[in-house]
């Protein structure tokens, strides 16, 4: 068992990941509310019919309100009928004045937890008292009393891509980074390939992390947004980082002299790391952008994430990035054995 | 005779141990929309694939010994 200092991190990697796998299949979604019928209304007693999802309505632990100018007014439901889990009829006494057009609905539950629709309803003949509030007061965020992952509304069940195709990047980063530091490396060192044949090595292992982050973004994207690709700042700048390194590629290919070659293509590589950073993670928060975490985009921001999914998440971002330099670990030294074998004789 | 009737108690034990087994196995993944067949299958092919990078691990453990006794050879 003294090798278990070598290879303590790969098995760390490996439990993280399936952990992060089993979590993420079996975690159940909190409940929330799909669906809100009708959409427009007018003032006085209005029926709205509620669709959950994962809700328990039939408990007779839930309660209703249109709320508006951040859940600080309340007009308290009536429930009228519950058709079954999911669906409920709920009646309202909406006043004439209201601190705004749109109403949001919030449920809350003892079970599990709040929900919020915002902008479900919109009251055409309301007369507007900005900044109104009422004298209750209820807060609108109870959790869930079970492991939950938050329910977003566009998203649905594919909140739990973030723990694939999210990871995806994070392993690119990683990989990117690991070859970055072979090629400074390199560069500082008097002679020998070894850091050089790493450096390749770590670029080609990102890459297939790039390309499947791409593909799982793609997927996801097409039954989330409805296209395979859009002109996003997030999505071209990850494609032009997958093309900035497939380039380092073709770059090595061009020169044949090794010496030249591992100096020049290191140079390209602290270059392409550095600008692989700016148009994944610094020009897509500058601009506005479709992508949840950057440009105002209200399907899920970095307050959205609640606690229950960091808590699966973040393991399995280190879980994936152990598991690509496990990938680097491997080749450089398949490559180190090869240049070994051809070299000596 | 006597391997007919062991045999036959064989066929019946299985037939016992099967009813009971299948009981609890079968709970579980029928359950929740079969969700946990899915998740098993899925783990079985990530298990899979980190026991493949162990194995070419180990291998290259292998190899790296090997070459330093060849390069240790030559050198003497």
């Amino acid at each position: 068992m003294g090798n278990f200092k070598k290879y303590w991190w790969k098995l760390l990697g490996c439990v993280l990941v399936a952990f992060s796998v089993v979590m993420s299949f079996t975690t159940p979604l909190a409940a929330g509310v799909a669906e809100v019928t009708p959409t427009t209304t007018k003032k006085g007693k209005q029926l709205i019919t509620i669709k959950g999802y994962n809700a328990h309505f039939k408990s007779g632990h839930n309660r209703f309100w249109l709320t508006g100018n951040h859940h600080t007014t309340l007009i308290p439901g009536t429930i009228k009928e519950i058709i079954n889990e999911n669906l409920i009829k709920v009646e309202f006494d909406i006043p004439e004045q209201l601190p705004s057009n749109n109403l949001a609905l919030a449920v809350q539950s003892r079970e599990d937890g709040g929900a919020v629709l915002e902008a479900a309803v919109f009251v055409s003949d309301a007369s507007i008292l900005a900044g109104m509030t009422t004298a209750i007061q209820m807060p609108m965020d109870q959790k869930a009393d079970h492991f939950t992952f938050p329910f977003k509304n566009i998203l649905y069940e594919t909140i739990r891509n973030l723990n694939f195709h999210v990871t995806m990047w994070f392993a690119l980063i990683g990989c990117m980074l690991i070859s970055m530091i072979r090629s400074i490396q390199h560069l500082s060192s008097i002679e020998g390939l070894k850091h050089d044949r790493s450096a390749n090595e770590g670029v080609r292992v990102g890459l297939l992390f790039g390309f499947l982050g791409l593909i799982t973004g793609s997927v996801w994207a097409r039954f989330t947004w409805g296209a395979w690709w859009v002109n996003d700042t997030k999505l071209n700048g990850a494609a032009i980082s997958v093309l900035i390194y497939l380039a380092y590629i073709l770059l090595r290919n061009s020169i044949s002299e090794e010496q030249k070659r591992a100096r020049i293509v290191a140079v390209y590589n602290i270059f392409a790391f550095v600008m692989m950073l700016v148009f994944i993670m610094i020009l897509p928060r500058l601009t506005d952008s479709l992508h949840p975490g950057n440009g105002g985009n209200p399907a899920f921001s970095n307050y959205d994430l609640d606690n229950n999914m960091r808590m699966i998440f973040y393991p399995a971002v280190l879980g994936w990035i152990l598991i690509g330099a496990w990938m680097i670990n491997l080749r450089s030294r398949m490559s180190h054995i090869n240049f070994t074998i051809h070299n000596h004789e | 005779m006597n391997k007919k009737i062991a045999a036959t108690f064989c066929l019946l034990l299985g037939f016992i141990l099967n009813a009971s087994a299948a009981d609890g196995m079968e709970e579980v993944m029928f359950h929740s929309g079969k969700i946990y067949t899915f998740l098993v299958v899925a783990f079985i092919v990530l298990l899979g694939t980190f026991f493949y990078m162990f194995r070419i691990d180990k291998r290259l453990v292998k190899m790296e010994q090997d070459i330093e006794q060849m390069v240790k050879r030559s050198k003497r």
